[in-house]
């Protein structure tokens, strides 16, 4: 056991545009595996994003966010390169004597603050607040763009874990070089791609691969013995996720699939958060769910989470993952513009 | 205090845009007026200190405004203050000078404002509209001055039934006026259909219910009561006055369909003037936005709370009606230059009640007693003056 | 130039970041925002700190169209469009100016339910000012 998740929760803008509408206006859409998505208010940003997940922790009351003392914010799409991100949040929450994290550069940044944060609960008697926020960007003429949606999903872990909905069991981690798969150069405002297509694939298999074996072996457990698998991200739709797993032994029917990013988009190093917390939000007790999360460049976390008898509890939640991603208003291509400010 | 100052003098500028004009020359163009307006003649080394009022749009000469002035007019060394209340800062500084007159310490006193509003375009412009709210809850909140005019309009709707019409009243009532007006900055009449057509500003304000920016001055020259003879026959005698404040921000206030600082200077006014608001024979009131207007209407107890609408739409506030008010075109249609609004006012009242008015379709017969109202931002400040040809 | 100093906005971070009020130790009357004498009784400002509940009630409001904005919002008004501005009350009676954000124009009503959001007030220099706003309510509970 390394921690316990004591409560969390999700933020998806109330905006979304729908692919068939982008593709008509622009002439066509250049992702996949997307039908729909969240975009951002022109005064939304990372920051108001994780502000307004906490927010569903302190509406719902069941832990008290002054308590927290330590905060991992992780985004790879940050208004500032170099300020305290996560003291906007710290004086927000009233939190005071706070250790703060800022995490980024990858999209594996998130499960990689849920790590973090976990090794420091384990060691202190203290609460800590984990925070994924993104917003991904790019041109018009690019995939990520046509993709990209955003989102926030926010974690509380303890190092004990009575009380708590479920428990982090075990992690395990992968680090290779890889090229050109996705990155973003200092200065600029997009993340590009070389777009050699076979070598990401197969570097996003390898390394994904080898980490859930590192689990797996760690815990000397079978990939069947989980009920649900989450691969981030779902590259090609959730495809190449799903040969992952069949390429381990384990059946693809247990893949969490469609990952939510179907209908909210790419939300970046929130992606793999978020799809825990809608698997979470109807996961029975007693329930294993595996998350493997790929950062571009490369590489790799992966969690052994167990769902606990609390878990009940989490059937009658106000403000699920569903709350959100259900409360919605569409908007046409041309405000989709303005709300992005694309039209420069 | 009351009948112990006499104004003796005064001029203003036509209001627009004057982009040749540079502030003090507009000031000097004002000054020139009022020193010739006095019927017997008079030095100007007679001024003894010198009031001005002036938001300082632009700002060009924020600090010592007051001696640019008098070096301007070559009258220094004689004492001179900047004055500031927003809008109702030459209001306020016609208050200061009749004050210093009462009090003895000088007995001939210019008073005046002047403001550039047209100088200044686009964003840089719109940063000074919005400078007389409170920064941080208004301004932040989105808006600058006629979002919180708006913010009082939707209300006084909803709890007195008021109507874009009576509204829209008010401005052709004031175009009407203002047509006749060669000192107004618009000189066309207007109908109901074209104000509730124009496009909307702040919800329900109009572009018809907003007074414009303008380029401006006006100054007025008073002096003791008991030397007015010296200069000419029929002084105008200051019987009232009457000044006070509220909170800075609309939304600290508990009633908002009701500026109670103009509600508590019109008491004092009237009670130093002995009179009551019947006795009033025509106003020149602030009518920054229409609405302004109608509270004004109610708030100096022309007619009661919430009947400001039926006023204005039974025609009572037209010559020949219950109270003549602003047939000076008001701020609507004359302008208004932040810094020299209360003084216009002044100058109104000045020529009606010396029965001046050149135009005489704006003349109100037999006026005997008139009224100034000048309030600054969205009645933070209030002053109210009462004027009358008998001392 | 109106300008809005950065310790002038830091200052008032408590209320522009928490919603926090402030109750008069003598006559229990919440302050909000802060003012150096009870707006209720008048003494000087001892209070006790207050989160106050993020709801409230549209008391007023207005539309503001293209030229009535100020400068540090021409961005948004740009993406958005008109938007309206109110006076909120809160839930425990203090009165609040504020933007609504993801609210159209017709929608507003006097007695309309809000719930504040931490949001982008405006950026200069570079600088994010961050600050609460209210907005319909999205999702009930």
């Amino acid at each position: 056991m390394i921690a316990g998740i004591l409560d969390y929760s999700i933020y998806v803008p109330k905006y979304r545009v729908k692919v068939e509408d982008i593709r008509k206006a622009w002439g066509e859409f250049l992702g996949t595996g997307v039908s729909e998505k969240a975009v951002c208010y022109p005064d939304e940003d990372v920051i108001t994003m994780a502000a307004e997940a906490c927010m569903g922790i302190v509406k719902r009351g069941i832990v008290n966010l002054e308590d927290v003392k330590a905060v991992f914010l992780a985004t790879t799409t940050s208004h500032y390169v170099e300020k305290e991100l996560a003291s906007t949040l710290t004086t927000f929450l009233g939190i005071s004597k706070a250790y703060t994290l800022n995490l980024g550069y990858s999209i594996r940044s998130g499960t990689s603050a849920l790590i973090a944060a976990s090794t420091y609960v384990k060691s202190t008697s203290e609460k800590a607040l984990v925070i994924a926020a993104d917003t991904p960007r790019s041109s018009l003429f690019e995939s990520i763009e046509h993709e990209a949606g955003c989102g926030a999903a926010v974690f509380v872990v303890q190092g004990k874990t009575d009380d708590v909905v479920a428990v982090i069991e075990e992690f395990a981690a992968e680090s290779y070089e890889v090229l050109g798969d996705r990155y973003r150069v200092d200065g600029e405002e997009r993340p590009r791609s070389m777009e050699v297509r076979a070598y990401n694939t197969k570097m996003f298999r390898e390394i994904t691969s080898k980490c859930i074996k590192n689990l797996l072996n760690k815990l000397n457990r079978n990939i069947n013995a989980y009920n649900h698998i989450i691969v981030s991200p779902p590259i090609d739709g959730g495809r190449i996720s799903m040969d992952i797993v069949r390429s381990i032994g384990g059946s693809p029917e247990k893949v969490c699939m469609p990952m939510i990013s179907n209908i909210i988009g790419d939300c970046g190093c929130a992606t793999p958060l978020i799809s825990l917390a809608y698997v979470l939000d109807s996961s029975k007790p007693g329930e294993k769910i595996l998350l493997a999360s790929y950062g571009y460049g490369g590489g790799c976390d992966a969690l052994s989470i167990s769902v606990t008898e609390r878990a009940s509890d989490l059937q009658n939640r106000k403000l699920k993952v569903k709350d959100y991603v259900d409360s919605k208003e569409y908007i046409d291509f041309k405000t989709y513009l303005r709300y992005r400010n694309l039209a420069k | 205090m009351k009948g112990e100052v006499a104004v003796i003098g005064a001029g203003h500028t036509a209001f627009g845009e004057y982009p040749e004009k540079t502030y003090p020359q507009l000031f000097a163009e004002a000054f020139w007026e009022a020193i010739e307006s006095v019927d017997k003649g008079i030095d100007p080394k007679a001024i003894k200190a010198v009031f001005i009022g002036t938001l300082g749009s632009g700002g060009s000469q924020l600090g010592n405004l007051s001696c640019a002035i008098t070096g301007d007019l070559n009258i220094v060394p004689i004492p001179a203050v900047r004055v500031e209340n927003a809008c109702a800062s030459s209001g306020f500084a016609f208050m200061l000078g009749i004050m210093s007159v009462a009090s003895g310490l000088y007995d001939v006193v210019l008073v005046g404002g002047v403001e550039k509003m047209r100088d200044v375009a686009g964003l840089r412009g719109r940063y000074w509209l919005g400078v007389s709210g409170d920064t941080l809850w208004e301004r932040l909140a989105g808006t600058t001055f006629p979002g919180m005019y708006a913010l009082i309009a939707t209300r006084h709707m909803e709890q007195y039934g008021t109507k874009p019409e009576h509204l829209a009243m008010v401005a052709v009532k004031n175009h009407y006026y203002g047509a006749d007006n060669p000192k107004a900055q618009f000189r066309r009449r207007i109908d109901v259909e074209t104000a509730l057509k124009s496009p909307m500003v702040a919800g329900p304000l109009r572009l018809y219910d907003c007074c414009p920016t303008s380029d401006g001055a006006t100054a007025v020259i008073v002096c003791r009561s008991n030397i007015a003879r010296r200069y000419t026959d029929s002084p105008v005698y200051v019987l009232g006055l009457g000044a006070a404040t509220d909170y800075i921000a609309v939304y600290e206030r508990e009633d908002i369909t009701t500026l109670r600082a103009t509600v508590e200077a019109s008491r004092s006014a009237y009670r130093m003037a002995g009179i009551e608001p019947v006795d009033v024979d025509l106003a020149e009131v602030h009518d920054c936005f229409t609405i302004a207007e109608i509270l004004a209407y109610e708030d100096l107890g022309f007619c009661r709370k919430g009947e400001g609408g039926k006023l204005i739409e039974e025609g009572q506030t037209y010559i020949g009606g219950k109270i003549p008010v602003n047939v000076s075109g008001g701020l609507k249609a004359k302008g208004h230059p932040i810094g020299a609004t209360g003084t216009a006012q002044v100058y109104e009242i000045f020529k009606q009640l010396r029965n001046e008015a050149k135009e005489r379709s704006r003349q109100v017969p037999g006026a005997e007693i008139g009224l100034t109202h000048n309030v600054g931002g969205s009645g933070g400040t209030c002053v109210v003056h009462i004027f009358g040809s008998r001392r | 130039m109106a300008y809005i100093p950065v310790p002038m906005y830091w200052g008032r971070i408590p209320e522009k970041y928490r919603l926090i009020g402030y109750r008069c130790k003598k006559c229990s009357t919440i302050n909000f925002p802060y003012r150096s004498a009870c707006k209720n009784c008048g003494s000087k400002a001892d209070y006790e700190e207050v989160k106050l509940s993020w709801r409230g009630k549209v008391y007023s409001y207005s539309i503001i169209a293209a030229g009535g904005s100020p400068p540090e919002f021409v961005n948004f008004e740009r993406a958005v469009g008109q938007y309206p501005i109110a006076i909120v009350e809160l839930d425990e009676g203090p009165r609040i100016m504020t933007q609504l954000t993801e609210c159209k124009p017709e929608e507003v009503r006097i007695g309309m339910e809000v719930e504040a959001t931490l949001r982008k007030i405006y950026e200069d220099e570079g600088v994010i000012r961050y600050g609460i706003k209210f907005k319909p309510v999205r999702i009930k509970q």
